[in-house]
């Protein structure tokens, strides 16, 4: 190739833990050059291009910049070495102003005398915002103030404004509206032209397509292939993105979409400040899916019908074993035929929990684990009133309902009193299920189940939700990962901006493209 | 055993480890000093009665500190709850009663201080110390404002109380074993725990965060109402300056028993009885082998922070990209 190499990557290694999340990773990023970066969610090509611009240090391998050795310590680091990125979750501080953010760590440019010269600043922050055409902003503005795609632009401007020789951009443009896009893909360009190298990562294929003069495909945190322009094939482009090629027992094999007649959960109408008239039902022996992009309150869903998020407006109602009052226990005592479900509100995480309902959050290991605690004490707590006799909680208890989950679900650990802390991905994902199991939940609402864990576990994971779905309990999915979705699920619910948009039941000819449409 | 694995277990139970070596230590390089003196009969009576007021806080503060609270109100609780104890008996009540009306104040101290940050949201040594000044001040201005010294008439069965050994060891042991079952063997002292590692994923499991704190200050109040009765038996007179530093004891006691400061699942209820022993025995010992009263204060100062040290926690690991 003709085009001088601006960084190289020679065979980065990073692990988390024992999760090896990209593995023996060389690529070549050449100036003039639109780079695509595309794999699945855990592919490793978020990590990479966080070890590039200084965000994770790298666990073994060597970087290149033009020849010479390079190792950012920090964001900051990376870019005195030009190099920008713009990342994927929000990279702004809500309460500063436009301009203090833009100069975020490089306040030492505008001293004068020893303090800051805001006016100068603010100046500069204006040039800043008119290389991306937004000279008419109010820098002193708080960033707060902003939206999203705002916010998203300042962020572009300010790597902007250090003349980047790479550009990185990482998933910004999914939540970006057509104009937010067209103006990153002119940059982008604009850039190229100028004999800059960009890095665009994604898993928007079409776009990439559209953009790049060369595409990267990474799988599984190693690098599969590179595709120069000219040989662009959409359907090569994905075979590869996926390679492990789906077979049989990887999601389920069945595309039998039925389930029990019983309504466990029920959400009516629900209104909160991100979601919009929610209404959906959830059965005895049921996998339902729900997919949108990370914004579209579908996570907020989950948090609902946990109790852990009043709604403002509507209810939910879950199917649980306890009588709400004496008389209807008396009733049911005549009764005696069947199993009867009351419906109950779901007021707060207590009712959810009494009766049955268990919940693993998006942010796992902030939210529904304690990293400190010891494996037994994460299983037992959510199960202590089952414990207690008499109110008293024996060490001998905990520790056989401990060592029973831990077997059920083939958890790998030193002891139970291994810290959760230290375990991998998909053992902290099943100390987490375990809670839930082992506590006799019937409802499992899990939010982004296999995110950060191996594909090993992740098959691990499916064949277990399945017998979950065998032996009947009601099992809601909240996945980024539509793949997921569709291997896995009896229903898939899609939402966009709060409401639900469609429904797909369980099908062969289910495809990612045909659930997009109502997602974007 | 290999000899990899001793380090190992030492890294695993390192906090056991200062835990009880701190108290072994004490213990050891005391009685030689003083030449057994430090163990005769008379001593261990001087620090039986020194070690009942601070256990019994501290069994309090086990529970506060465990889900990340942080009191320091104690010694001034103590020194109002003794006064309205004095008026009590001294108006002529039995002694039960004015044993239940010092735990009624210092509940109540202890509750207006939880609700104080349970609904702000206020740090809860914040509110404790506020509580401090209140509690600290009413003492203060009613031993100002009183012609006469703020005594008990008739010290009666208070004193025997004082001064019976097997009575305090039976509070010790009765205060001992009814905290540990407490804290160890029940919602209350689990939960304690898991909120103090992580408040989001207690409440996810269905952990009634507000609702525990509650409890848990409610015991402390308890304890230190029944502090306040302990210490009243040894002196039988309050002043501006009862229970005054004793908030700092008992954290410091804590410290040395290995307990964590910022609570958790570390948290242990044998870190009040180890730690106040250790330090009840290293202020007795240093008073003892002649040390300055000046400069006692600064080795129990350098003490602390070397205990501190070697009970930080690590950092967390970095998390993963999505």
């Amino acid at each position: 190739m003709d085009k001088p190499v601006f960084l190289e990557t020679k065979n980065i290694i990073k692990k988390f833990n024992e999760v090896t999340a990209v593995n023996d990773v060389s690529i070549n990023i050449y100036r003039g050059e639109i780079r695509g970066l595309i794999g699945e969610n855990g592919s490793g090509k978020s990590t990479i291009s966080a070890i590039i611009s200084g965000l994770l240090p790298k666990t073994a391998g060597e970087l290149m910049l033009q020849g010479a050795s390079y190792n950012p310590k920090s964001p900051l680091d990376a870019r005195d070495n030009k190099i920008s990125m713009i990342v994927q979750e929000a990279g702004t501080i809500g309460q500063l102003s436009i301009a203090e953010n833009i100069f975020l760590g490089d306040e030492v440019r505008f001293y004068k005398n020893g303090v800051i010269d805001r006016k100068r600043m603010q100046q500069e922050a204006e040039k800043a915002l008119a290389l991306i055409d937004y000279g008419d902003m109010d820098v002193s503005l708080p960033v707060y103030k902003l939206n999203f795609e705002q916010r998203k632009l300042i962020e572009i401007a300010r790597a902007l404004y250090y003349e980047p020789e790479l550009f990185i951009v990482d998933e910004t443009t999914t939540a970006l509206s057509h104009d937010g896009r067209q103006l990153i893909h002119q940059l982008m360009r604009k850039l190229r032209d100028q004999n800059k190298a960009v890095l665009f990562i994604s898993h928007d294929l079409p776009e990439l397509m559209e953009i790049c003069d060369a595409l990267t495909v990474m799988r599984d945190g190693n690098l599969i292939t590179t595709i120069d322009r000219a040989e662009f094939d959409e359907h090569y482009i994905k075979q590869s993105m996926v390679g492990r090629v789906i077979e049989g027992n990887y999601y389920r094999s069945d595309f039998d979409g039925s389930h029990g007649e019983q309504v466990m959960m029920r959400v009516n109408g629900v209104h909160t400040s991100l979601l919009q008239n929610i209404n959906l039902e959830l059965h005895q022996g049921e996998i339902l899916g729900i997919g949108g992009l990370s914004g579209s309150g579908m996570h907020e869903i989950g948090k609902v019908m946990f109790g852990e998020l009043k709604p403002d407006q509507g209810e939910v109602i879950v199917y649980g074993e306890r009588p709400p009052s004496r008389k209807q226990a008396e009733a049911a005592k005549h009764e005696n035929d069947q199993q009867q479900l009351y419906p109950q509100l779901v007021k707060n995480v207590q009712t959810a929990i009494a009766n049955q309902i268990g919940y693993v959050s998006k942010n796992r290991d902030q939210e529904t684990l304690i990293m400190e605690a010891s494996i037994k004490e994460n299983l037992v707590l959510s199960a202590l009133d089952k414990l207690a006799k008499f109110g008293l909680i024996l060490p001998a208890q905990e520790k056989s309902f401990a060592a029973k989950q831990m077997q059920n679900l083939n958890v790998k650990a030193s002891g139970m009193n291994q810290p959760v802390g230290e375990l991998s991905g998909g053992n902290k994902q099943k100390v987490s299920f375990g809670k839930w199991i082992g506590n006799n939940s019937k409802i499992l609402i899990l939010d982004s189940p296999t995110r950060g864990v191996d594909v090993g576990v992740k098959t691990t994971m499916y064949q277990l939700l399945y017998a979950l779905k065998q032996q009947g309990y009601a099992i809601l999915i909240i996945s980024e990962e539509l793949p997921e979705l569709i291997g896995m699920s009896d229903r898939i619910l899609i939402m966009k901006d709060g409401k639900i948009t469609n429904q797909f039941i369980r099908d062969e000819h289910l495809s990612e493209s045909m659930l997009i449409d109502y997602m974007i | 055993m290999s000899e990899l694995s001793i380090p190992l277990f030492i890294k695993k139970n390192q906090n056991t480890l200062i835990q009880y070596a701190g108290l072994l230590l004490v213990l050891i390089a005391f009685t030689v000093m003083t030449d057994g003196a430090l163990l005769s009969d008379f001593n261990i009576r001087t620090i039986l009665k020194q070690l009942v007021v601070l256990f019994t806080i501290s069994v309090g503060m086990v529970f506060v500190f465990s889900h990340g609270g942080m009191d320091i109100s104690a010694g001034a609780v103590i020194a109002l709850s003794s006064m309205v104890a004095i008026y009590t008996i001294n108006a002529g009540a039995p002694l039960a009663v004015g044993v239940l009306a010092a735990i009624a104040v210092s509940v109540a101290c202890y509750m207006v201080n939880v609700i104080i940050s349970n609904l702000f949201g206020l740090m809860a040594v914040i509110s404790s110390l506020a509580i401090m000044f209140v509690a600290r001040g009413l003492v203060t201005y009613q031993v100002s404002t009183s012609s006469a010294k703020i005594a008990l008439t008739d010290t009666g069965v208070l004193r025997e109380i004082g001064r019976s050994m097997p009575i305090i060891i039976t509070i010790i042991v009765l205060v001992g074993v009814v905290g540990y079952v407490i804290f160890h063997f029940t919602k209350i002292g689990k939960h304690s725990k898991a909120i103090g590692d992580n408040p989001l994923a207690a409440s996810q499991s269905g952990v009634r965060v507000k609702y525990t704190k509650l409890i848990s200050y409610a015991i402390a109040g308890v304890l230190v109402g029944c502090a306040s009765i302990l210490s009243l038996s040894r002196s039988a007179v309050v002043s501006e300056n009862t229970g005054m530093g004793m908030e700092m004891d008992v954290i410091v006691a804590l410290v040395l028993g290995g307990m964590a400061l910022n609570g958790g699942s570390r948290s242990k209820m044998s870190s009040a009885f180890v730690g106040s022993i250790t330090y009840v025995v290293l202020n007795n010992g240093l008073v003892m082998v002649g040390v300055a009263p000046e400069v006692v204060s600064l080795i129990r100062g350098i003490i602390f922070l070397l205990v501190v040290f070697l009970l930080l926690r690590r950092p967390r690991g970095e998390v993963m990209p999505r």
